[in-house]
């Protein structure tokens, strides 16, 4: 479980500023310690309590499963990112869900990143950094998926260095790897994925999941096993 | 059993030096038989023109006695070997060719069987070549044979027939010296070839014993990585589970090789109990379904399945079985050596061209393939064992940007 981003450090920006969404006390309160280069400007625990605040944040990191021990909130998983990213938040979706199915959902509803919690705290930090400068942040998973699609002809308008850099991604090399086998500099590959992801991200949210079975030929299985609330969150 | 050997075509005679030594002792009696043939069938002709028909007659006993009681003795040694056989045989020439003025006509004395000394003592001098190992012993009774041959005929024959007495008594030299040189050769020959079964054999034994090291080490690679983590103190409660399966499944692969190393099973080992190492013994399978089945026990590696477009390739049940292996093998080395902090299992298909890709890949340490040999794992149990199924691998690594190991077959629809 990887975080597809990139490796080139990011040009020195202001500190972003992150905004929170978990019920787990601990990361909500140990996100300041833990990157105290962040501004971190408010930690909720579920969607409304964000919504209800408003603060001024450059990524929005949610957590899936809001639950905790009390009442369930009405926003939970890809319902919370699609009302927290329809409110013109950045979201960086920041959970130990591994279905693809579910992680597809939430691009859908307007993620613009996704982060594994079993990763690194690195890789938490970098995403945000991606995030806030505007690109696309994706598992390994949901890359394999991006290479489904560009095979099964559902992203033409992929440049050529661009199948070939997302189908060194697919198999999890890194853009060092891709840059020595491509005769071209681990930016330029970076480069060409992000302009990957974001086509990708843009194909998710013009597709329903029943189409993207149809698409690229999967079961039936996953890619609609979510089902949305019909709660409207505002 | 000689016969047989003839008679299916691979020669009744061994290339061995037994079978040299055989094959002398057949030129060498069958030169006798011929002689002694001949000798008979001019029997009338010499019985007639004799000058005593007794001492012919003892003579002629005397030999041909001589020669059945070599021919019986000889037989039974396998070979014309003893050199007091030789130097009877000699002896007996000698006093045969001495004998003969006193029974053959002075105008007799060169025809080939009225005065059969001559013919029938040219095989002992070939004879000579083959029984004594030293050529001193060949060149003694060589002169012997001459001498008394010319002492027995060059005084009593006809002036006239002295150039051909003298000219035959070359023939003792000419044929001992050429009988020689080819028993000789093969006696050589044989030598040669025997070292050469010997050295021969003597690989095959090491080929064997090489080979039977590789299934043993092929046997214990797998099982490192587990035992490492079994022997680990922070072992994790919850990955005590899964781990007890695959050193179960691993025991199981011991039980069946020390069974197959005996050959009669200790216990039957139905595909149910021996796991999912031997559920390649059937049928095709997914391709999908070997790999996740391989990384089964892996659940301490970050790995990642990317498989969606080898969906519908399927495997021959013995491909599918080695695909399994190696797999497993690779995930093993990760597990190992690469201090990962991720892995990425993706599977691939190109119907146009036919083939079926695997490729495993940790962002680990890696190393450089120029200067580092290939360990046991890689190079036997991957490389070796997919390239009987032909299933090409190749490696890719760099010094701290992980390894790539690609495995690539063809892929073959079903009719």
């Amino acid at each position: 479980m990887t975080t597809e981003q990139s490796e080139s450090p990011t040009t020195a920006t202001p500190a972003p500023r992150v905004a929170a969404v978990d019920d787990n006390t601990i990361i909500r309160d140990s996100l300041c310690p833990l990157f105290p280069a962040w501004n971190v400007v408010g930690c909720y625990r579920d969607a409304e309590a964000l919504l209800a605040a408003r603060p001024e944040a450059d990524v929005v990191i949610v957590d899936l499963n809001l639950a905790g021990t009390g009442p369930a909130p009405a926003l939970q998983g890809p319902d919370a990112v699609r009302a927290v990213a329809e409110a013109g938040y950045r979201v960086l979706v920041y959970t130990s869900e591994v279905r693809r199915t579910i992680l597809v959902d939430c691009l859908t509803a307007g993620a613009q990143g996704i982060v594994h919690k079993a990763e690194p705290l690195p890789a938490l930090g970098d995403a945000v950094d991606a995030v806030a400068a505007g690109q696309v942040v994706i598992t390994q998973e949901l890359t394999g998926l991006a290479e489904l699609a560009e095979r099964r002809d559902q992203l033409p308008n992929l440049s050529p260095r661009e199948r070939e850099v997302l189908a060194g991604r697919a198999r999890g090399e890194s853009f060092r790897s891709i840059a020595r086998r491509l005769y071209i500099t681990p930016q330029t590959a970076t480069g060409y994925m992000n302009s990957v992801k974001t086509k990708f991200a843009a194909y998710l949210r013009d597709h329903s999941p029943a189409d993207l079975e149809y698409y690229l030929g999967l079961e039936p299985s996953g890619l609609t096993d979510w089902q949305p609330s019909t709660t409207d969150p505002r | 059993m000689l016969v047989a050997r003839w008679r299916s075509g691979e020669g009744s005679l061994p290339t061995t030096s037994a079978g040299v030594e055989l094959c002398a002792l057949a030129v060498f009696l069958g030169l006798r038989v011929v002689n002694v043939g001949q000798l008979l069938i001019s029997l009338p002709t010499a019985l007639r023109d004799t000058t005593s028909p007794v001492l012919f007659t003892a003579a002629l006993c005397m030999y041909l006695a001589e020669s059945a009681l070599l021919a019986a003795t000889t037989v039974r040694a396998r070979g014309y070997l003893d050199a007091r056989l030789g130097r009877a045989d000699v002896a007996v020439a000698v006093a045969v060719l001495l004998a003969q003025p006193w029974y053959v006509a002075p105008r007799d004395l060169t025809g080939s069987w009225t005065a059969w000394g001559f013919a029938c003592t040219l095989g002992s001098a070939c004879g000579a070549a083959i029984v004594f190992p030293r050529r001193r012993g060949t060149a003694v009774a060589v002169l012997a044979l001459t001498g008394a041959y010319l002492v027995g005929a060059l005084p009593w024959a006809l002036p006239s027939a002295r150039s051909t007495v003298v000219a035959n008594a070359f023939s003792y030299a000419g044929f001992a010296l050429l009988t020689r040189l080819l028993a000789g050769y093969l006696r050589r020959l044989a030598g040669a070839a025997e070292r050469a079964r010997q050295a021969a054999a003597q690989s095959a034994a090491e080929a064997a014993r090489l080979a039977e090291i590789d299934r043993q080490r092929t046997l214990l690679h797998d099982n490192i990585s587990v035992l490492s983590l079994l022997a680990r103190q922070d072992l994790p409660p919850e990955s005590a589970e899964p781990l007890r399966h695959q050193a179960t499944v691993l025991s199981r692969k011991v039980r069946a090789f020390i069974d197959d190393n005996d050959g009669v099973p200790l216990r039957s080992t139905s595909p149910a109990t021996t796991g999912p190492a031997h559920r390649g013994d059937g049928g095709p399978r997914e391709l999908i379904a070997v790999v996740r089945s391989a990384a089964e026990g892996f659940w301490e590696l970050p790995v990642t399945f990317n498989l969606d477009l080898a969906r519908g390739v399927a495997l021959p049940g013995p491909t599918a079985a080695a695909v399994e292996a190696a797999t497993a093998t690779l995930l093993h080395n990760v597990r190992l050596h690469a201090q990962a902090h991720t892995v990425v299992v993706h599977a691939d298909a190109d119907r146009a061209a036919g083939e079926w890709e695997i490729t495993v890949r940790d962002d680990g340490r890696g190393f450089d393939p120029a200067s580092t040999a290939l360990g046991f794992g890689l190079r036997v149990q991957v490389t070796e064992t997919l390239a009987r199924h032909r299933v090409r691998v190749e490696l890719d690594s760099f010094p701290d940007d992980g390894t790539t190991v690609t495995l690539r077959g063809p892929w073959e629809e079903p009719a």
